[in-house]
């Protein structure tokens, strides 16, 4: 259909119109703190986006944040002899507050960021009772789980289901999280639903899902198995695809030379420009199980990393997103202290970073005490990777006590300040526009009928609320008053697809996808 | 509205805790959950012999089978199928044969300052990635061209059991070497096997081995092969229990012990040549060890038998269940495990018995296990290629020549397995993880482009399928009804649910009367048909499955 015809066909059903008044139940959620509204009473949202870099096989802390000052690094790294595994301390790049430690001189791109007080570095950062598996270990942090605990689902997903209770009876416009990959990990698996997507191409064409009722045999199981998968690869990819191809480019250059982090980066990046409602991303990154050949390539891997995220922030900054993206770095262990001739065994406590404009720049915890170990010779832990966990909920998606424990981890962990954000309700910084917010619209997939939830429309002038269809073609705008809380319209006219919704005032857009489904 | 029904997509699966042993990424070591058992066990099948059970045991045994094969099984009946499967082959070396089996190609000697070295070095390189990519195509051609065989099944569990990764062993001539050595013990002697494979040139650069050594005063223990050999390829780091089966001490005394082998010669730095490795006994740890409660001056055979004496019970339930989960069902049975383990065990470690028992086995053939798991992307893939009778294609060479963006490989690559490159020691954790929102709708539109003729390399169409004769493979093309069933039968793991026949037949019929249907008429164009029926066909859940 030609959008000229598309638009006089809206007009002829006479799109409808400012505030709902006949309904009830949805005027009830659309009076809950913000955001979309199947989610559960009482919990803060924000808009905030938190990108997880899985550095996987166990990065060497040691050599990633280097304790140039301390001898008995040098001495276990075997420093001037042939087999030598150490960052010599003329090379560092010395944190300017913090003058015992300085970056692997690969990290450039990083201690730049540091400079501007945007990356908070954690020290010593492990559980208790490390194993020293890598696949035991990525289980644990990867789900957050205690040591002797086989927990199969992740603490995001746990998050997700706690707060989405409805889900999947009710589904999102847009994934709640995104795995960059084949597979799913499980921070993104749950007790009963896989609470992410896989994506690894833009590309492809989804087919139909099955319809009739499936056997009751192991052959059975699966196949209801393939068809969810294909049921959500369907709805999911029309929405990732407009958020994508409404953001044509990036607006900084990112490095290219066989830097995969960087291109993925700079994909998740174009869809939080494009609006996509995606709060959560994890990015895999391997090659860290340095057991021979440490120095060569620790080279590589830390240039890669620290070329990519500062490619990233830059674009967020250019953007002006910056304020509420940030990334964090995990990996299953650190390294064993001492070397092994080319390299280093298995360990366990090492730094993580958090990297973000929202960050509170600088060190938490103590220089890694090399003299005190466990054995087999390893850092002791300082920090709980479930501190962590727990201030980036707390802190950056406003999640209450009640929803990170017990059921996203096992139990409350003290926070660490990670966060320039106050928590509890999601507002951001003073200087930020934050408070303005455009939440989901319900139903969503709308059939004739749906309601836009909209908050902090506090502007004199109060805002515009304008629809896209995948082309970019406006097929509605309503002006908004200030203090409205909702809008709703007909989209009986509207042509069964993906349209992106966005919300101006004040000079501040926010923007989301919805579903009309006839 | 009641928003709860508002979009029902039907009952939202609850998925059991079990299920999530499927996920991915980095794989997981959890206890096992084991399935609700079946009234049968491994005593002997006596039930009927039909298409439904020659079909079943020819898919899991080999990837890709064709309808004449599924008929001849059925017709040759279960014994002299399963005696036919579990004979081996010889592939057809002839696309390798200029360099496979002899020794590494040598980086060049020349030193950098030497004017020609850019040029050698440039050449040496090239012929190495040539070498891999000429490995990976060939074993793609064997398992596309494979004779009714369990190998190439058994090789590739293999591989995904004792992994190696060529982009980290780098030499093809390793790889190839190792490829062989699963090929020959694929229902061999498992602790000969294990044995074997620990000194495998391949395995040894792999895991470190040939960097673990201890030479004087110079002390280079490693033990990433101490801990994967126990870990991922013998008895599993706890038992079903949940008791550890070894420790951290046992890591490091075993480290000790298997130090000592590397390369036969080396020229120079890390440059390699003879395809065997060797032990040296200036650079093995000479001095007493204690692993799992036993104390000696032990050696690498040693603690391979140390392992299986000690740990016997917990080593046949681990490889059984891995082989219960590849010709099975993901989820294991216990009972049926535990039974197949006895059956390792009391038989000296010897393999074949227990696929011999397994494939006869009223277990294997009960319905609840027809079609339950997911193709891996071989499966998938050069399964489809195999049993549509699309044979040798060219995408297989012109990988060899440099890789392409749209050859076999690379395909095999986005969906999540290159082989000869698992993702890590652990192996591709296979089950669920084979099927996500990133690779459904790939399979899917690989299936649509096989049967459009869609797909092209440098421009001349591949897999270019032939549907009038692919229909004439059946027994009755003339009957559109029984071509219709006859083909979803072959196509899908079971048998289509009324809905998805109806759908399938409509699709053939595609407008017709199925008294006109002359597959022998153009005017019907009997081609486009069963193309359109193809389509609709690769899409459905269940041809993900086998």
């Amino acid at each position: 259909m030609k959008r000229r015809t598309f638009i006089q066909r809206l007009a002829s059903t006479g799109i409808v119109l400012p505030i709902a008044m006949g309904l009830p139940k949805m005027r009830a959620f659309a009076k809950s703190p913000a955001g979309s509204p199947f989610m559960r009473l009482a919990s803060s949202t924000n808009d905030h986006v938190m990108v997880l870099i899985r550095l996987a096989g166990g990065n060497d802390g040691l050599n990633t944040v280097v304790p140039h000052t301390d001898s008995t690094y040098y001495t276990a790294r075997k420093q001037g002899q042939a087999d030598d595994c150490s960052i010599a301390a003329d090379t560092v790049l010395k944190l300017p507050d913090h003058q015992s430690l300085g970056l692997h001189p690969s990290l450039a791109g990083l201690h730049e960021l540091y400079g501007e007080q945007k990356v908070a570095i954690i020290q010593n950062v492990g559980y208790p009772n490390q194993n020293l598996s890598h696949f035991r270990s990525t289980d644990i942090w990867l789900s957050g789980s205690d040591y002797n605990v086989y927990d199969n689902a992740g603490w995001y997903a746990k998050y997700l289901e706690e707060k989405y209770p409805d889900y999947p009876s009710v589904l999102p416009s847009d994934p709640f999280a995104i795995e960059f990959g084949t597979f799913l990990s499980t921070t993104l698996i749950g007790e009963n639903n896989n609470m992410g997507i896989a994506l690894a191409d833009l590309s492809y064409i989804p087919g139909q899902p099955g319809v009739d009722p499936v056997r009751t045999t192991h052959a059975g199981d699966e196949e209801a198995y393939v068809r969810s998968i294909d049921q959500q690869s369907n709805i999911f990819s029309t929405s990732i695809i407009a958020a994508y191809a409404k953001v044509l480019a990036n607006k900084v250059t990112y490095p290219t030379q066989g830097n995969l982090l960087a291109t993925v980066l700079s994909g998740v990046a174009r869809l939080i420009a494009g609006g996509l409602g995606t709060q959560f991303y994890i990015v895999n990154a391997g090659g860290y199980d340095t057991h021979s050949d440490q120095l060569t390539r620790q080279k590589t891997l830390h240039q890669q990393l620290a070329d990519a995220v500062k490619a990233f922030q830059r674009d967020m900054e250019a953007f002006g997103l910056d304020q509420r993206v940030s990334l964090m770095t995990i990996s299953e262990f650190g390294r064993r202290v001492a070397s092994n001739g080319t390299g280093t065994d298995h360990g366990s406590a090492a730094p993580q970073f958090v990297i973000g404009s929202s960050v509170n720049g600088g060190v938490f915890g103590s220089d890694p005490n090399l003299t005190d170990l466990e054995s087999p010779g390893n850092i002791k832990m300082q920090y709980d990777f479930r501190q962590i966990y727990a201030s980036v909920l707390g802190q950056w998606y406003g999640a209450t006590d009640d929803f990170i424990a017990p059921k996203a981890l096992p139990r409350q962990f003290d926070q660490i300040p990670i966060f320039k954000t106050s928590g509890q309700s999601g507002v951001q910084t003073p200087q930020y526009a934050g408070a303005l917010q455009l939440g989901q619209n319900f139903p969503n997939p709308a059939n004739g009928s749906t309601v836009i939830p909209l908050q902090g429309v506090f502007d004199a002038a109060g805002g515009r609320l304008a629809i896209y269809d995948v082309d970019g073609g406006v097929v509605f705008s309503q002006a908004v008053a200030p203090g409205q809380a909702e809008l709703e319209l007909s989209t009986r006219g509207m042509a069964s697809g993906t349209y992106v919704y966005e919300l101006t005032s004040g000079g501040v857009r926010r923007s989301r996808t919805m579903i009309v489904s006839h | 509205m009641d928003r709860r029904n508002f979009l029902t997509i039907g009952t939202p699966r609850v998925r059991s805790n079990r299920t999530a042993n499927y996920v991915g990424g980095a794989g997981t070591q959890t206890l096992p959950v084991f399935a609700s058992r079946t009234a049968a066990g491994l005593e002997p099948y006596s039930g009927p012999w039909s298409y439904t059970q020659a079909a079943h045991l020819l898919r899991r045994c080999m990837v890709g089978p064709t309808e004449a094969e599924i008929l001849k099984a059925v017709s040759d009946g279960m014994s002299a199928t399963v005696d036919n499967l579990l004979k081996s082959f010889t592939p057809d070396l002839t696309a390798i044969s200029d360099w496979a089996g002899t020794d590494a190609v040598i980086k060049p000697d020349a030193a950098p300052t030497d004017p020609d070295y850019t040029t050698k070095y440039t050449a040496w390189q090239t012929e190495m990635f040539r070498r891999r990519a000429k490995l990976v195509a060939w074993w793609q051609q064997t398992i596309a061209t494979s004779k009714v065989s369990i190998q190439e099944r058994m090789t590739l569990f293999w591989h995904n059991h004792f992994t190696s990764e060529m982009q980290t062993v780098n030499f093809a001539e390793f790889m190839y070497t190792q490829n062989q050595l699963l090929r020959t013990s694929m229902l061999g002697n498992l602790k000969q096997f294990t044995k074997d494979v620990s000194k495998d040139m391949a395995m040894l650069i792999y895991l470190d081995g040939v960097k673990n050594f201890k030479r004087g005063n110079r002390v280079n223990i490693n033990e990433n092969y101490a801990r994967e050999l126990q870990e991922l390829f013998t008895m599993g780091v706890t038992d079903w229990d949940g008791n550890p089966n070894y420790t951290q001490t046992d890591v490091s005394e075993a480290a000790r012990a298997l130090s000592g082998w590397t390369f036969t010669t080396s020229t120079q730095g890390a440059n390699y040549a003879g395809l065997s490795s060797q032990f040296v006994a200036s650079s093995w740890d000479n001095g007493s060890k204690t692993f799992l409660g036993q104390t000696g001056n032990w050696k690498m055979d040693d603690i391979v038998d140390i392992i299986f004496a000690q740990r016997g019970d917990q080593v046949a339930k681990f490889v059984c269940g891995k082989l219960y989960r590849a010709f099975v069902y993901d989820t294991m049975d216990r009972d049926v495990v535990t039974a197949m383990a006895a059956t390792l065990k009391g038989g000296n470690w010897e393999l074949k018995p227990v696929l011999d028992q397994l494939l006869r086995s009223a277990h294997f053939y009960d319905d609840t296990n027809i079609g339950a798991l997911e193709k891996s992307p071989v499966e998938y893939m050069i399964g489809m290629i195999r049993s549509l009778n699309l044979g040798s294609v060219p995408d297989f060479a012109a990988q060899a020549q440099g890789r392409v963006s749209q050859d076999l490989g690379t395909r095999l690559t986005n969906l999540g397995m290159t082989l000869l490159d698992p993702p890590n020691v652990k192996g591709w954790p296979g089950g669920r993880t084979w099927i996500s929102t990133s690779t459904l709708p790939q399979r899917q539109k690989f299936g649509i482009d096989v049967a459009n003729g869609a797909l092209k390399l440098q421009r001349a169409a591949i897999y270019t399928l032939d549907a009038v004769a692919f229909a004439k493979t059946f027994p009755d093309p003339g009957d559109i009804h029984k071509l219709s069933a006859d083909m979803a039968n072959f196509l899908l793991n079971t048998p289509p649910s009324d809905m998805e026949a109806t759908t399938l037949y409509n699709t053939l019929l595609d407008g017709g009367v199925d008294y006109e249907w002359d597959i022998n008429d153009p005017n019907q164009n009997p081609g486009a048909r069963i193309t359109k029926f193809l389509v609709v066909l690769f899409q459905l859940a269940k041809y993900q499955l086998y």
